[in-house]
């Protein structure tokens, strides 16, 4: 079969499979947020916790409980990845250095994990399974829960409450994400993925070098990176490492895996909102702008440039070959366009505008699917966005799922908007005019390994993918310092929960208002038109705020 | 055509768990938080969570009070 064949098939088989559990899942997960009853285990939990699971919050309480929780998550994590060498099984791995620890331990509960170190030689396994795997579950679990929050906030009327975080928390991760572990895990293990606690053995090879093999509860944790958008190696080379990918199945199991949730939650949307075509119409701009990050890597990437890349039948450098440029482009445009920062090849090494459009994937604010969670509220705040827009457009009235959308809403999402910008172009700003500070040789911008266009593009894919908690990392860029360690927590920590702070305050005020009955004057947010002029909302505000830093980067790069 | 590998040996032979696996480098900057360097970043960064958090629990309180 050729690779282009191949590379039509899995998007084929892709699209079947997300489209056969779109509705069970959706109304899984739907019903898991709007069932009564409390399981024995969640009822145990609330216990020992202190929690009563019949009282609901106000928006803002159910906030505080989930920055609450971040805090302390932040520096339970802090502390064990500083104490590591002391804990079981830590294969005698030193104590992290606190500057890598604390960006690890931010980037693990933003659900971003950008990874400043290579976990085969940096993490023990006890770090990697209570610390790590346990934020790739629980930041999941949050994302989701934020979403939910929000769509309570068009479901209710004349309250501002939004529900109870701890049950919502307690309830997604004990009924979905961890069953979905199990089986996927058990899947991947089956599929030939490595889970063990053995140690590392060290070979000597055909040629005398040495060689080390190493271990890991792989399977076990390589689910739940992919299917909580987390992204998070169990060792450095990521997806292309063949003990945590090995197979063409397996590769494309993981692409499954990180846009199963993801796609599923507008179903979820449209279950709750009791109008399921409302959660389609979500769903159709989400596969538009996928499909076309697919098809823009896959074409780009084809084609290339040079005797060696048409030799190769495409760009080569840098991808797998066990899984060849089809899988590498599929790949790389579902963990840009959703908040999952795994890979299997290497962005560094895409052509300029392959990797613009990984780069232009992420800037879109991870909302087509997006993270899981995230990428529902963040395309939910768009869609208001949208409606007000064709409201100033045609004389429509503003509403949105019988709710107005007054000035007020307006602030909210104007301020969600440009939050992320704002993080990503200061840091971005600031490492770039960082010359001579502290030295010449030490500055931030002497991390740049590549001069020109392709330098800047890869210091602008660095701060988008930790705003927008995706975590993939372009390469070409020395991140393991203490000014991009600590810069980079403190972007990941804002551009993932300040965000949230004025999509729920959204959520609140919209929750508050009474439903309004739809007139003629309403716009019908189930049809074609609202789905077009959604895609143009979203290509047109990401376009002009980041076109500037596109220009002179990758297309600077591809067209010279 | 004959084969250069000869099938009756091992392709590769095995040092064992003992041998050392992870570079000497991160093993030898073990027992940080023996390092007095150590302590004080460690206070700084727990320091800079607090502080990034404070942050965003006075955002909140500021979107409250706009909210009235």
């Amino acid at each position: 079969m050729s690779s282009a064949a191949a590379g039509w098939l899995q998007a084929g088989l892709l699209i079947v499979a997300l489209a056969v559990c779109y509705v069970p899942v959706g109304n899984y997960m739907a019903r898991i947020f709007t069932s009564e009853k409390h399981w024995r285990v969640e009822r145990g939990l609330y216990k020992i916790i202190g929690v009563d699971p019949a009282a609901d919050q106000k928006w803002s309480s159910y906030l505080r409980s989930m920055l609450a929780f971040s805090l302390v998550s932040v520096l339970f994590l802090y502390g064990m990845e500083r104490l590591q060498h002391y804990l079981l099984l830590s294969l005698g791995m030193a104590n992290v250095p606190p500057a890598l620890a604390w960006n690890t331990a931010a980037s693990f509960v933003t659900n971003t994990n950008w990874q400043n170190y290579s976990g085969e030689s940096t993490m023990g396994y006890l770090v990697q399974m209570g610390g790590l795997a346990v934020q790739n579950f629980l930041s999941a679990g949050v994302g989701i829960v934020v979403a939910i929050a929000m769509v309570r906030g068009f479901v209710r009327s004349r309250t501002d409450k939004l529900g109870n975080f701890w049950v919502d928390l307690t309830r997604i991760t004990i009924r979905y994400l961890i069953p979905l572990s199990i089986v996927g895990g058990l899947i991947l293990a089956a599929s030939g993925v490595i889970d063990n606690f053995s140690s590392y053995h060290t070979v000597t090879t055909l040629s005398g070098a040495h060689q080390t093999i190493v271990g890991g509860p792989v399977a076990s944790q390589e689910v739940i990176k992919d299917a909580g958008n987390n992204g998070g190696g169990f060792f450095n080379a990521n997806s292309s490492h063949p003990f945590e990918s090995p197979n063409p199945f397996t590769n494309w199991f993981e692409i499954f895996l990180l846009l199963l949730t993801a796609f599923a939650l507008p179903r979820t949307f449209g279950k709750m909102v009791k109008d399921n075509r409302q959660g389609f119409a979500l769903l159709a701009v989400m596969v538009i702008i996928w499909a076309a990050a697919v098809g823009g890597i896959s074409f780009f990437e084809a084609q290339g440039a040079g005797t060696a890349t048409h030799l190769a039948h495409g760009a080569m450098e840098g991808v797998e070959t066990r899984f060849g440029r089809p899988g590498c482009s599929l790949f790389a445009a579902s963990t840009t366009v959703t908040s999952t920062g795994s890979v299997d090849c290497f962005h560094d090494s895409l052509t300029p505008f392959g990797g613009g459009i990984a780069l232009f994937d992420i800037a879109l604010g991870e909302i087509a699917p997006g993270g899981v969670g995230a990428g529902l509220y963040g395309i939910l705040v768009l869609a208001m966005v949208t409606v007000f827009v064709a409201g100033l457009m045609v004389g429509r009235t503003p509403e949105y799922l019988g709710k107005k959308i007054r000035p007020t809403e307006m602030k909210y999402a104007a301020l969600y908007f440009l939050t992320l910008p704002t993080v990503i172009l200061t840091a971005a700003g600031l490492s770039l005019g960082l010359k001579n500070w502290p030295s010449p040789t030490t500055s931030p911008l002497s991390s740049i390994l590549n001069p020109g266009p392709h330098g800047l593009t890869e210091i602008m894919y660095a701060f988008a993918s930790m705003a927008n908690n995706n975590g993939s990392a372009f390469a070409g860029l020395t991140t393991n310092t203490v000014w991009y360690n600590t810069i980079g927590g403190i972007v990941m920590l804002l551009g993932r929960f300040a965000p949230e702070i004025f999509a729920l305050g959204l959520a609140g005020s919209l929750a508050r208002q009474a439903r309004v009955p739809a007139s003629e004057g309403t716009l019908d947010t189930r049809k074609p038109l609202f789905v077009g002029m959604l895609v143009a909302v979203i290509l047109i505000l990401v376009g002009l705020t980041y076109f500037p830093a596109l220009a002179l980067g990758p297309f600077a790069e591809g067209l010279h | 055509m004959n084969l250069v590998r000869d099938h009756a040996s091992r392709a590769w032979a095995s040092q064992g768990a003992g041998f050392p696996p992870v570079p000497a480098g991160l093993l030898d900057q073990s027992h940080g938080l023996c390092m007095r360097g150590d302590i004080v970043n460690d206070v700084l960064y727990i320091g800079l969570t607090i502080v990034v958090f404070a942050a965003l629990f006075l955002l909140l309180k500021g979107v409250e009070r706009f909210e009235r």
